[in-house]
């Protein structure tokens, strides 16, 4: 399946959770936050969330900022 | 004597707030923090690198700091709204520094979305901290829709350029029954204390420290600057003068007069 995330089209194996899909690209799960098709997933449903072909991924952590 | 610093119901020890932005090396920064003494620590929140992903800066800061979330890279209030909830969802509490800039050359804040965001982000329940240009009735209503302090430009970010606004943030400082927390433009120890001696609650220093030549040294003497303006100021400075005043007495030389 395809997703769009961070705006750059990714392909993936179909029925990946986030958490899966997290992991499947060497990202902590627990170190990011991330916007699904423009809604916050709070942390505890990242095992829970089955990706869908065309859902869009915004993942995002803390950097260094002033 | 007691001088407590209060935001958002927190009392805080420290007066100089530090950014995470710009170290040459961010191994650094656990040293900078301590060194500076400082409790509240800027981070601004960006879309992870797929081809770096396990870099970290929160691995940099200790757990008892509080976070505080800029929403840089915000153009528009919806934008920092959008970002501080981001940032709130990631776990770390619910200080935001709200920050919408949509000049990229000067990177001056866009008090009017500013202030929307700061109204929408109270209602949500955040602590807001507004990055502001400085502005009297922008910071009345900042304080209006419930900022928990407002913190105006020194000299645009990263100039090093000092205390600027200095005319500006003073009759902020007097007028406003809100802390004034100077963020942005301190280069240098003496500009952070000057900001301390006129008042200021607090100073936000990033570039300084970061991109000194010792980092470390660099926010200890920051650390010693706020200090001593904020002892300055609570001690009242003496009037400035145009005509001298002898220190010594005039009287009981060893000659005749």
């Amino acid at each position: 399946m395809e997703l769009t995330v961070n705006g750059e089209k990714r392909t993936c194996e179909a029925g990946l959770t986030l958490e899966g899909f997290l992991k499947s690209q060497n990202v902590k799960p627990e170190s990011v936050v991330v916007e699904h098709n423009g809604k916050i997933i709070p942390f505890k449903e990242f095992g829970t969330l089955c990706l869908q072909d065309g859902d869009e991924l915004e993942v995002l952590r803390f950097m260094g900022g002033g | 004597m007691e001088d407590q610093f209060v935001i958002g119901g927190k009392t805080l020890k420290s007066r100089l707030f530090l950014g995470t932005g710009k170290y040459g090396e961010d191994a650094i920064i656990p040293d900078c923090i301590k060194a500076a003494g400082s409790q509240v620590i800027t981070v601004a929140m960006r879309r992870i690198d797929f081809n770096s992903p396990q870099e970290n800066i929160m691995q940099y800061i200790p757990k008892d700091c509080i976070l505080m979330p800029n929403t840089s890279g915000a153009r528009t209030a919806e934008e920092a709204v959008r970002i501080a909830r981001l940032g709130r969802a990631a776990g770390c509490g619910d200080w935001v520094k709200v920050e919408v800039v949509a000049d990229s050359k000067y990177l001056l804040p866009d008090n009017e979305e500013t202030v929307k965001a700061v109204d929408t982000l109270v209602k949500e329940g955040f602590t807001v901290l507004p990055y502001m240009t400085p502005d009297l009735y922008a910071a009345r209503r900042m304080r209006d829709a419930g900022a928990a302090a407002v913190m105006p430009f020194g000299a645009p970010i990263g100039t090093n350029k000092g205390l600027r606004t200095r005319e500006l943030v003073q009759i902020m400082i007097q007028e406003l029954d809100l802390p004034v927390i100077v963020d942005a433009g301190i280069g240098k120890p003496s500009e952070a204390a000057e900001c301390m001696e006129i008042g200021a609650a607090a100073v936000l220093v990033n570039t300084a420290v970061a991109t000194a030549g010792n980092p470390v040294l660099m926010a200890s003497a920051f650390r010693k600057a706020v200090e001593a303006g904020r002892e300055a100021f609570l001690a009242g400075p003496s009037a400035v003068k145009e005509i001298a005043s002898a220190s010594s007495p005039l009287t009981g030389f060893l000659r005749k007069d």
